[in-house]
């Protein structure tokens, strides 16, 4: 027999996703107030299921790597590897004509919540719009959100610009949140603040984060940060967002060549503390907007 | 749930409002450095007294002690802690202006009449930097009230050890394993690392956000079996690179692009 109103709240309460959804979060505060005034003892209730399904697709980051760009690309698998071990869904997202690089670590490897996808995608737009199904449906079952990290060969993104002179490509055909790895060293600044310009000139309402790495003090990557956050700010009006730092050693390369993410086979590297600092960043914006 | 610090034994002023209002006008003539950008700013669960920004750019929950509420309030400060290292870039992206250092560590100050041998106790735990006690003394200046506060020294637990009676006798025959209240010898008092100068200038501009520390990019104390100690590499110098890297990977990795 019910004893409080808590115990039929549920039957007044709108159906969410799913049958087995989670009160409201009003309702919920609402419960936890009737059971503090109640005088009946508190009985041990079976607590609710969880809700286990999302509308809302997870983020897309592209991230702009070359074929051969292999430091980068351990970097970015290593950040979807953290990602999911901060309890959100992260896949990878790649053309199939990576099949034949060295990129990523072969099937099988790393947590099995991760997914690397290869798409038969010839374009930015073709890449953004099966990243964008694949969001959809890793969302799905998303409880707690996260990041389709998406492969964009540098040269689409030239072809973008070089195509966007004349002829614009429409906005929902790019990525809207990018991620770039630089170094501190001053000519991967400036070529770094190179790049994200022309993207930023062609396409208004990118966001786009600066990873650093390679550094061996939090203020060689804050002032290499700063240099390019500032002329950007100062050139175009637009703001980078940081994504912290990484660090280059010898567990990186060790990562890359036994195919292990690096949290996983040295988690208390400075390499793994970085990444995890990292992930943290990008997967808290992940959560406060859904970007694509 | 009642404000802390609304008690009338709070002499010679009315309410908590006007308490915090003399303790924001204290802190800005006494710490300079420190900015107060908000009054009864709601916490997890109680309000944080002041909210301000240190010279670093970290947030300080600022919190006022009822009279024997100290403890209490230590607690509070503590879970303010938990509260805003979360939040911080939350802040950062809602008021960019207020020079928020989303990688500088939250801190508290706590304000009491008097602080109880528990509360110093408990608070010399932390790095000086991150629990600050202070006391005020209420006066009045042209008939209006007016606070003056002043900082409890580290080593706090220590010093005040005969400040305020002891709540119950110590037994001669504790175990000496618990030397700190029977023992007539003093006990070493650590070092504490020094309190950074504060800083005079704005609060840093960079946007550049981390959750490490420099030594978080030192190599582990705790050894890697595996690890070949003192050796960085460098992705630019393929010579850098371990031999046990396969053949497949390309050596001009660092810049594919």
């Amino acid at each position: 027999m019910p004893r409080d109103l808590s115990d039929v709240l549920h039957y007044f309460l709108p159906e969410l996703d799913g049958a087995g959804s989670a009160p409201p979060e009003g309702a919920r505060s609402f419960n936890r107030r009737t059971e503090a005034t109640t005088l009946t003892p508190p009985r041990r209730r079976t607590p609710p299921p969880r809700r286990e399904t999302s509308r809302l697709p997870l983020s897309i980051l592209g991230v702009p790597l070359g074929e051969r760009d292999v430091v980068h690309a351990a970097y970015t698998w290593n950040l979807a590897v953290e990602t999911t071990r901060l309890g959100g869904s992260s896949a990878i997202i790649t053309p199939d004509l990576d099949l034949a690089a060295p990129l990523w670590p072969s099937i099988g490897q790393g947590p099995r919540e991760l997914e690397i996808v290869h798409c038969a995608a010839r374009s930015l737009a073709e890449l953004r719009q099966a990243a964008s199904e694949l969001a959809e449906e890793r969302g799905k079952a998303a409880r707690r959100g996260g990041i389709v990290f998406a492969r964009i060969p540098p040269a689409w993104l030239a072809d973008a610009d070089a195509k966007s002179e004349a002829d614009p490509a429409p906005a929902e055909d790019w990525i809207r949140w990018l991620l770039v790895f630089t170094s501190a060293r001053r000519r991967d600044v400036e070529a770094t603040f190179e790049r994200v310009s022309r993207w930023i000139r062609q396409r208004p309402g990118l966001e786009v984060g600066v990873t650093i790495h390679g550094v061996h003090q939090i203020a060689e990557a804050r002032a290499a940060f700063d240099e390019i956050a500032r002329t950007c700010d100062e050139r175009h009006g637009v703001s980078l967002a940081s994504y912290g730092l990484l660090v280059d050693d010898l567990d990186v390369y060790r990562s890359i060549a036994a195919g292990q993410p690096i949290g996983v086979a040295h988690p208390h590297a400075p390499a793994a503390r970085a990444l995890t600092d990292v992930a943290r960043l990008l997967y808290e914006d992940a959560r406060s907007r859904v970007l694509g | 749930m009642a404000e802390p610090a609304a008690s009338a034994a709070n002499e010679g002023f009315p309410d908590l409002a006007s308490l915090r209002r003399a303790l924001r006008e204290a802190i800005e003539a006494t710490l300079p450095e420190i900015r107060v950008v908000a009054e009864g700013f709601l916490a997890e669960v109680s309000p944080i007294d002041l909210l301000a920004v240190g010279g670093q750019g970290e947030l300080i929950s600022i919190r006022i002690a009822e009279p024997d509420g100290d403890a209490v309030a230590l607690t509070r400060a503590l879970a303010d802690l938990s509260w805003l290292r979360p939040r911080q870039v939350d802040f950062l992206k809602l008021a960019p202006g207020l020079g928020i250092e989303p990688s500088a560590e939250p801190r508290a100050l706590l304000v009491a009449r008097d602080f109880g041998r528990e509360t110093l106790a408990a608070a010399d735990n932390f790095p000086a930097e991150t629990v600050q006690l202070w006391r005020w003394r209420s006066g009045a200046e042209n008939g209006r009230p007016r606070l003056r506060i002043e900082a409890v020294a580290p080593g706090r637990g220590e010093a005040a050890r005969d400040a305020r009676p002891r709540a119950a006798p110590v037994t001669p025959s504790l175990p000496a394993r618990f030397p700190s209240t029977a023992s007539p010898v003093p006990r070493p008092v650590t070092p504490r690392p020094e309190r950074n100068a504060p800083l005079t200038a704005p609060p840093s501009p960079s946007a550049f956000r981390t959750g490490l520390v420099d030594t978080d990019l030192e190599p582990a104390h705790r050894p890697d079996p595996e690890a070949r100690p003192s050796h960085r590499s460098d992705p630019a110098n393929a010579s850098d690179i371990p031999s046990d890297i396969p053949s497949g990977i390309p050596s001009g990795i660092a810049s594919g692009m």
